[in-house]
């Protein structure tokens, strides 16, 4: 018997869809509203949801992921009375597993309910799989628990694997988890790079070559798909292998046989492939430039990796457990997030995603040598200032797509400065209108202006408002701070924050 | 851009594996450990946000050395360089999981090298200003 969840507005549906629901032999819950639908959610064990659209507190579409990651995470089907085209798109891009109309018939309904239940039952099934050795896949998000589930079922499987995503997003490391995970583990996991050979060598590479195969060939050479053989290939970056090469690789993948260039013999190779790739396969398919046929030869099972601002809930786990690495790999006592920091992570856009997480911890950890906890000061300075810039570019000209509202004020003074950054005036200066560049003078003035304004913020943070340990720190005397302090209209126990500084910038 | 390389092999294959890297069109900033052994406690410390490495095992003991700090190279871009193509010396390279794998049997070595190399930085900066233009 299943639980079902029945959501919509109208108590002669609830009741009509309860009575079919139980004459086959599952338990109706009913919620006549978003809310109580959320309530039920999150506290009893749901094995589908039949969801309305229009509901008195809200869209259904738009609960729809709240609904589906609820503890139980059920199966959603749409029933509405108000079918449009883009709200079935949406619904089935969001998780739905079906989209159905009002009127639907008792059949259609009771139809795709065993196909929705039968589908959870089997995919329930595969959770008896072993527990992932995720290494540094480090998530709890809806999106990355749905990459973790897919990722299971490849490390079960010997199913060929596309990985995609954006640089930096961590495909690489999903490869090395599905082999790590999977029976081949004891074998070799050998990387073709595609964009990085050069497209002359890739085949030779690939398949290897017998002695004077080619100019230069002085000596055979074995391929990489031999040296898979038992083991995982890891195609990195596919879409960057030659179309000349797409044509043989796509029948080694399909016979498992290939022949080494210069070679009469047809060679035997066991591997299991993996490949990843930042770019749309599909539009290239549809450029000419990838092969069809290969494309879903590769997509037996696809793992989509989110990008690091689609998936912000993750950012605390991510900064825990990347700062403990590198302190542990550093030698250094562990480090943690000062209050605020993490708010600051997340106004950022994250092109670079979580490699470049990494890579802002890592600086972050260097600049905090000393300290326990690591400030908004400890970031890099290209990464406070393009905060600042677009924060204050936010308010001067909407939204900015990297930031996606200047901070509030924090308590305390936590909160550090951005980087040394021209006046807006001048640092308007395109690169493309030289008119727009202040002078040279002007500039370096600009910038030490701002460089002492932003050391008195740190200096007024790391005394505790003390100003005796300011100056000391400061190596100045108290006048002389004094009229620093009076010069940046700043006290020692004025409370500063990214947002401040940014309206002053501005 | 950082070319970390680590050359403990002789004068005559480290001049050479350092010409290449020295005449690489890119101009990398180049950093040369004369011992595998340097390798762990460099990469300890902070690094910068581009780094490749260039390692260099003249031995199977130096493959070995390679091994042991494994998991401080993990995310690093590899390029590795064997004493030989033998399947055992190649089984336990790829544990390194290296972008590039080549051997000093090869005479062919060093241009390879160059343009495998040539091409990850070019690949690595142009990432780099896309996420800094971003």
């Amino acid at each position: 018997m299943s639980v079902i969840l029945i959501v919509d507005d109208d108590p002669l549906i609830r009741e009509t869809l309860a009575a079919l629901v139980a004459k086959l032999g599952h338990q109706a819950l009913l919620a006549p509203d978003l809310a109580q639908a959320q309530a039920l959610a999150a506290e009893c064990p749901l094995d589908l949801v039949l969801l309305d659209v229009q509901l008195p507190d809200g869209s259904g579409l738009e609960s729809l992921p709240a609904l589906k990651w609820s503890p139980s995470e059920p199966e959603i089907i749409i029933l509405t009375g108000h079918g449009d085209p883009d709200g079935a798109e949406l619904a089935i891009n969001n998780g739905a597993w079906d989209y159905l109309e009002k009127p639907a018939s008792t059949q259609e309904i009771k139809l795709t309910l065993q196909q929705a239940l039968e589908f959870r039952r089997q995919r329930r099934a595969g959770r008896s799989l072993p527990a992932l050795d995720r290494r540094d896949l480090v998530g709890s998000s809806p999106a990355m628990r749905a990459c973790l589930e897919v990722t299971a079922q490849a490390a079960a499987s010997l199913a060929n694997v596309l990985i995609t995503g954006e640089t930096g997003t961590g495909k690489e490391l999903v490869a090395w988890v599905i082999h790590d995970n999977g029976p081949r583990r004891a074998h070799p996991f050998v990387v073709v790079d595609c964009g990085c050979l050069p497209e002359n060598l890739v085949e030779s590479l690939l398949f290897g070559h017998e002695r004077g195969a080619f100019t230069g060939a002085n000596l055979p050479q074995e391929g990489l798909l031999g040296q898979a053989d038992g083991g995982t290939l890891f195609l990195d970056e596919v879409g960057e292998l030659p179309p000349s090469v797409q044509k043989s690789f796509l029948r080694c993948l399909q016979e498992k046989r290939f022949r080494p260039l210069g070679s009469r013999r047809e060679q035997q190779s066991d591997f299991r492939l993996i490949a990843a790739t930042n770019r749309d396969l599909e539009r290239m398919v549809a450029e000419g430039t990838f092969r069809q046929d290969l494309m879903f030869r590769l997509k037996s099972l696809v793992i989509e990796l989110p990008p690091l601002r689609e998936r912000l809930d993750d950012l605390g786990e991510l900064a825990a457990h990347h700062l403990e690495r590198i302190c542990q790999r550093a030698g250094l006592p562990p480090k943690c997030l000062a209050p605020g920091v993490l708010e600051t992570l997340g106004r950022y856009h994250w092109p670079g995603n979580v490699r470049e997480l990494v890579n802002v911890l890592e600086s972050a950890v260097g600049a905090a040598a000393g300290q326990e906890e690591i400030s908004v000061f400890h970031l890099p300075a290209y990464f406070r200032a393009k905060l600042a810039r677009r924060a204050v570019g936010g308010k001067s000209a909407g939204a900015s797509p990297g930031v996606s509202a200047p901070p509030p004020p924090q308590a305390g003074l936590a909160a550090a400065p951005a980087a040394p950054t021209p006046p807006s005036r001048q640092e308007a200066a395109d690169p493309a209108d030289p008119g727009g560049l202040p002078s040279l003078k002007d500039f370096k003035e600009s910038l030490a202006n701002q460089a002492e304004r932003q050391y008195l913020y740190s200096l007024v943070r790391y005394s505790g408002g003390d100003i005796h340990s300011a100056c000391q720190m400061a190596g100045v005397s108290r006048g002389h701070l004094y009229a620093l302090l009076k010069k940046h209209n700043l006290t020692l126990f004025k409370q500063v924050s990214l947002q401040d500084l940014s309206a002053e910038d501005a | 851009m950082l070319l970390l390389c680590c050359l403990p092999g002789e004068a005559e294959i480290n001049s050479r594996l350092l010409a290449v890297v020295n005449n690489l069109p890119c101009h990398p900033q180049v950093e040369v450990l004369k011992n595998a052994a340097d390798l762990g406690p460099r990469l300890q410390q902070p690094r910068p946000q581009c780094l490749l490495c260039l390692a260099l095992a003249p031995s199977g003991e130096d493959l070995a050395r390679l091994l042991d700090v494994a998991p401080l190279l993990q995310g690093i871009p590899l390029v590795l360089v064997l004493p030989d193509e033998q399947p055992a010396t190649l089984a336990q390279a790829h544990r390194l999981r290296a972008r590039y794998l080549t051997s000093l049997q090869r005479p062919e070595a060093p241009q390879m090298i160059a343009a495998v190399v040539g091409r990850m930085i070019e690949k690595y900066d142009r990432s780099w200003e896309t996420q800094q233009a971003c």
